[in-house]
């Protein structure tokens, strides 16, 4: 990066892995939920919870599980849930899975294996695996796994497969967005879900000061993102205020990303009183509000030539990222909120990673006398027959014994690398550990933003502490040859 | 320690004869290069060029270059070229350093020497080093990164050598000296000079 970032402190940068020159940016967009509006965690995703209950008894469940509790900080994105066993998994960048849980037992390095083997064709995707890939979904995944549990314990009672279970699961929770059940509760009282950022104004008026044109494409609908915005925007909670779209030149409604940048769409106006729909047809640019629709229209009403010109920010990897990129060539900027943690771990962390280190040495000197050894051992045993001998001598017995000392010695060490990797992970998060690391590899998470984030940071507002201007540089790729 | 200057010639020719490893460090840099003693006469000594052609500005503004051989240390105002290698002028200015002063043994990459070290942080964990060069005084390794375990000052309370599995040195020990290598193949690592502690008490079987 051309400025001196190491002025900011590292939870509040913006990491770059796709170098991006702003002034070719020609308009900024924002996904609303987890994006604009950052949630609280602890009360929206327990609500979201307790209302899916609700809705499960309603289909069926007993109505036991209403009295479940749910510990909202238990998962963690990047996760992938495998609908026919009932686990949930945690994979590093070449989606070997290195943490797995039943329900909530972890599951052995041997059962894990013999589940997940390398050599077994597991895509990890739709329809058998769900991906834990929004802050949204962590509730999902721990509800299936409280019925997993369960379903093991009384198999007659709910006498459903795994994957019956998570379809129940995914439908009550659409059934609590698409009846109001989480949203009114939210419009009641912003300010017990949504956090309020003090830096969302003015982030985005030293965007509009360039003449960059500034919007919103969200799937939630007009009414709830309405009731959202106006929170943010500082507004009365108790009276719906409109001034929030001045900071907007285009706001997209009920978008049904990903479908969005790829469909046709129609695309309708929102009377801003009423929440009804008119027809657009051959007055784009007319209004401000819109439902629906596509990619091509949104870049008819903000004048935009190509997708490059655009830089979209979100918090879905898939939904918001990979598809705006791949499709349409915009640049991305993807919203971790949990790097702040991340960053804080670390930073505090830093010695638990130098003593792994200085394991990873030791084990390689081992790695390295032991294959030493094992040459000069073949050596002499080639020596000795040729010369007609055929009981070992002492040295090549002292080396065999030295190799059998080293091989003990090198599974002891592995072992206390096992130990200082999980105690290390354990730091970041009690039971997934790191959220972009898997054991010492990236995460399968680190490995899609990576892959498919121009940029990535903790919250939007994190803009403010750069030019609009700035021309963000990648940091150079090195491949492990490169190191020597 | 200043000795004679003939003491002095003696090893460095030992040096040359065995291809033992020296080092060359330019001063304040904060980094030292392997490499081995190509010819010498009473006036200079020619060194294998052990500097990347990327570092040679760094290395040629530095106000005094150190040579270490066994265990003596020798200053030069500058160094010369010699076709692609160095000269180094032999001083008569020649330190015998205070805490090796004893004949070392130097493991060459190819030998099966190493250390076994008590984590100073974690007593349940060893740590294994390749070994540099060892003595009754002490002994070097290498490490491949800076970690906070190599200090200098850190007390080592049990530093074990083996050479093919056979235990030659038991000893404790105090890290006097963290320097970054880079060898004649351009690789860097840091060299961890170790001075023993209980060099009356140790078992020993060198």
């Amino acid at each position: 990066m051309n400025m001196d970032s190491n002025a900011i402190d590292p939870k509040y940068r913006i990491y770059c892995n796709r170098s991006l020159n702003m002034k070719g940016i020609r308009a900024i967009g924002f996904d609303m939920d987890y994006t604009l509006a950052m949630y609280k965690p602890e009360t929206f995703e327990t609500l979201a919870y307790s209302e899916t209950l609700k809705k499960l008894v309603a289909l069926g469940y007993p109505q036991e599980v209403q009295e479940w509790v749910f510990d909202w900080s238990y998962m963690l994105r990047g996760l992938a849930i495998d609908k026919q066993s009932g686990n949930i998994i945690k994979m590093d960048r070449h989606r070997y899975v290195k943490l797995a849980y039943h329900g909530f037992k972890e599951l052995s390095r041997e059962e894990r294996l013999r589940k997940y083997a390398v050599n077994k064709v597991l895509t990890f995707e739709e329809p058998n695996f769900a991906l834990v890939d929004t802050l949204f979904t962590l509730a999902d995944a721990y509800l299936f796994s409280q019925l997993v549990e369960y379903n093991d314990s009384n198999p007659s009672i709910l006498n459903k497969s795994y994957a019956e279970i998570y379809k129940d699961v995914r439908h009550a929770i659409d059934l609590c967005h698409r009846d109001g059940s989480i949203k009114l509760r939210v419009a009641e009282s912003p300010d017990l879900f949504i956090e309020r950022d003090p830096f969302l104004i003015d982030t985005l008026e030293r965007f509009r000061k360039t003449g960059r044109k500034l919007f919103v494409v969200t799937n939630s609908l007009w009414d709830y993102t309405h009731v959202v915005m106006n929170y943010l925007f500082g507004n009365d909670t108790r009276t719906l205020n409109e001034s929030w779209l001045e900071h907007f030149d285009v706001v997209v409604t009920g978008s049904a990303k990903p479908s969005f940048f790829v469909s046709t769409n129609p695309l309708f106006e929102v009377d801003l009183k009423s929440g009804l729909l008119r027809n657009t047809e051959g007055l784009l640019g007319e209004a401000k509000v819109y439902q629906g629709g596509n990619f091509q229209q949104l870049h008819k009403l903000l004048g935009i030539q190509s997708g490059s010109e655009v830089l979209y920010v979100g918090d879905h990897i898939y939904g918001d990222i990979l598809r705006s990129k791949k499709e349409l060539g915009w640049r991305t900027m993807l919203v971790v909120a949990e790097l702040e943690n991340e960053l804080d771990v670390l930073q505090r962390n830093k010695s638990g990673l130098k003593i792994l280190e200085d394991l990873y040495q030791s084990k390689d000197v081992i790695d390295e006398l032991l294959q030493k050894q094992t040459l000069a051992l073949d050596e002499k045993a080639i020596e000795r027959k040729n010369g007609g001998k055929t009981e070992s001598g002492e040295d090549e017995k002292q080396l065999q014994k030295s190799i059998d000392e080293l091989t003990r010695k090198r599974a002891e060490t592995r072992e206390s690398i096992r130990q200082y990797m999980k105690s290390y992970h354990q730091e970041f998060h009690r039971v997934w550990g790191q959220l972009m690391k898997t054991g010492y590899q990236n995460s399968r998470f680190a490995a899609q933003v990576e892959n498919y984030a121009c940029l990535y940071t903790s919250r939007l507002t994190n803009l403010r502490h750069y030019s609009p201007n700035l021309s963000y540089r990648s940091s150079r790729d090195l491949m492990p040859h490169d190191f020597f | 320690m200043q000795i004679s200057r003939d003491i002095m010639l003696d090893a460095l020719q030992l040096a040359k004869d065995r291809e033992e490893p020296v080092v060359l460090s330019p001063e304040g840099k904060g980094v030292s290069f392997l490499t081995t003693v190509l010819e010498m006469s009473r006036e200079w000594v020619t060194l294998k060029n052990p500097v990347p052609p990327e570092l040679a500005s760094f290395v040629v503004d530095s106000p005094q270059y150190l040579l270490f051989f066994r265990s003596f240390k020798m200053a030069a105002p500058r160094l010369f070229p010699h076709g692609v290698n160095l000269q180094f002028p032999i001083s008569h200015d020649v330190e015998q350093t205070q805490s090796r002063n004893e004949e070392r043994i130097y493991f060459s990459e190819k030998e099966r020497a190493w250390i076994e070290i008590q984590h100073p942080f974690d007593s349940a964990t060893q740590l294994f080093r390749r070994v540099f060069d060892l003595s009754q005084g002490g002994l070097s390794f290498r490490a491949r990164v800076h970690t906070p375990f190599i200090q200098s000052g850190r007390l080592l309370p049990s530093c074990e050598v083996f050479v093919d599995g056979e235990s030659r040195v038991k000893k404790s020990g105090k890290i006097v000296y963290v320097k970054q290598i880079i060898d004649l193949r351009g690789q860097s690592y840091f060299q961890v000079g170790v001075q023993f502690t209980d060099a009356e008490g140790g078992e020993e079987n060198l």
